[in-house]
């Protein structure tokens, strides 16, 4: 029976990917909120661009609580946005968790969990929805009144249906990305 | 793990009063408009940035914050018709420093084993500790590797340039992030061994070389942490 309790080899490999994953993320919504429209493909861009990294992780530490210390970490670098956002991606990383243990961590079982993962992107899009009027109180005081008209008019409370779906097409697309350079790369090179 | 920074502080803080200062100016920070909150932040960001030795940084920080306060000073007076922007770009700037500071403050001036010593005084579980300590420990070594990997692309005719990153998107997302994948992977692998050798998988009580407590700085800098929060939220 193979080993499925976190070994202290495994830590040290959550953490660093979780750097990748997080990092990565903050420097999308980062870059994205420059332009009032762009922000709302984070979930898009983020799935596709992540999906690499999930994927190479889970095939590194295919162990109970990976998925959920992933969700942990970034929730709690997303926290200052929000604490809604800890709880929305600890329930993401649990049933991303149930998954991946229903499926024994095959490569369809990765895939799989992905979607539900990928879900994160809209994390630091949460505010948007949650405390609406104070995020666009302090939008039209940091970028000005256009900003803050053009946000509102862009995100009427429907259009979270499209950020789930721009999630799911992410992370489609980054399930494909995932697996591919995984069997390009990564296997033959000895590194997943 | 052995950590690339060897400063001493000049005044030791304990690593939570850091993450709480980090977590609270972040907050405060980014929803705050009063210019009187985003100094008394930015004034004990600096000292602490001084307190780590960080010098350079602390003076580059200085510099910008300085600029922003000219910028809102002299904007109505100098462009009639433009100001609005000047304010927006200011205000910009200082919406994000506090966090920027708490960070580089957070990553440079606390040595891993301080992390650690001080989660573990909280009573977390390895499960929590070593990861979130690792992460800290990586973001400058993941930094360093994506320069290497840029300027090594770059060599090889495929820089990061706007004509590259719009006709050869998936060139470059392919060789940019296989080798920071696999760059990553095999540096935890190294770091994990390390840690091993530290004895952070035995499962025995370990002892520390840091001297980890809370101080009165630590109490100091909790108070004003509470004040910048009350006269934020309440006043």
């Amino acid at each position: 029976m193979k080993e499925k309790k976190l070994q202290t080899k495994d830590l040290v490999m959550a953490g660093a990917f979780a750097v990748l994953y997080v990092g990565i993320m903050m420097i999308l919504a980062t870059v994205l909120a420059f332009i009032p429209g762009l922000i709302l493909l984070t979930p898009l861009v983020a799935g596709i661009i992540l999906g690499p990294v999930y994927h190479l992780y889970l095939s590194k530490v295919p162990k109970n609580g990976a998925v959920l210390i992933l969700a942990l970490l970034t929730g709690l670098t997303m926290i200052t946005s929000s604490i809604f956002v800890l709880v929305y991606l600890l329930v993401l990383g649990v049933i991303a968790q149930i998954i991946l243990i229903r499926t024994d961590y095959s490569a369809k079982g990765i895939a799989a969990s992905y979607y539900v993962m990928a879900m994160d992107g809209i994390g630091p899009l949460v505010m948007i929805y949650i405390g609406k009027q104070a995020l666009l109180e302090s939008f039209a005081s940091y970028y000005g009144e256009a900003y803050a008209e053009k946000m509102d008019k862009l995100t009427p409370t429907w259009s979270l249906l499209v950020l789930f779906a721009l999630a799911l097409a992410g992370a489609f697309i980054g399930n494909r990305l995932g697996a591919k350079m995984n069997a390009k790369h990564f296997r033959k090179a000895g590194v997943a | 793990m052995e950590l690339g920074i060897d400063r001493d502080n000049y005044i030791s803080v304990d690593p939570r009063t850091k993450m709480l200062l980090l977590v609270v100016f972040t907050l405060i920070g980014f929803r705050s408009t009063d210019i009187w909150i985003h100094c008394g932040m930015f004034t004990v960001m600096v000292l602490l940035m001084i307190n780590g030795r960080l010098f350079a940084k602390a003076a580059k920080m200085f510099v910008v914050f300085a600029l922003t306060l000219v910028m809102d000073h002299f904007a109505d007076v100098l462009i009639p018709g433009g100001a609005q922007a000047v304010h927006i770009v200011a205000k910009m700037i200082r919406l994000f420093m506090p966090a920027i500071m708490g960070f580089s403050v957070m990553i440079s001036t606390v040595k891993v084993s301080e992390f650690i010593a001080a989660f573990e005084r909280m009573h977390l579980p390895d499960e929590v500790t070593i990861p979130f300590s690792v992460m800290f420990r990586f973001f400058p070594t993941i930094k360093e590797e994506w320069n290497d990997i840029r300027s090594a692309m770059a060599f090889r005719g495929l820089g990061f340039t706007m004509k590259n990153l719009l006709l050869r998107t998936s060139l470059i997302y392919e060789c940019s992030f296989v080798p920071l994948l696999a760059d990553t992977a095999l540096i935890a692998d190294e770091l994990s061994a390390a840690a091993l050798c530290r004895g952070l998988g035995a499962n025995k009580k370990r002892t520390y070389m840091a001297d980890v407590r809370l101080r009165p700085v630590d109490f100091l800098l909790v108070t004003v942490a509470v004040l910048l929060t009350v006269f934020e939220f309440v006043l």
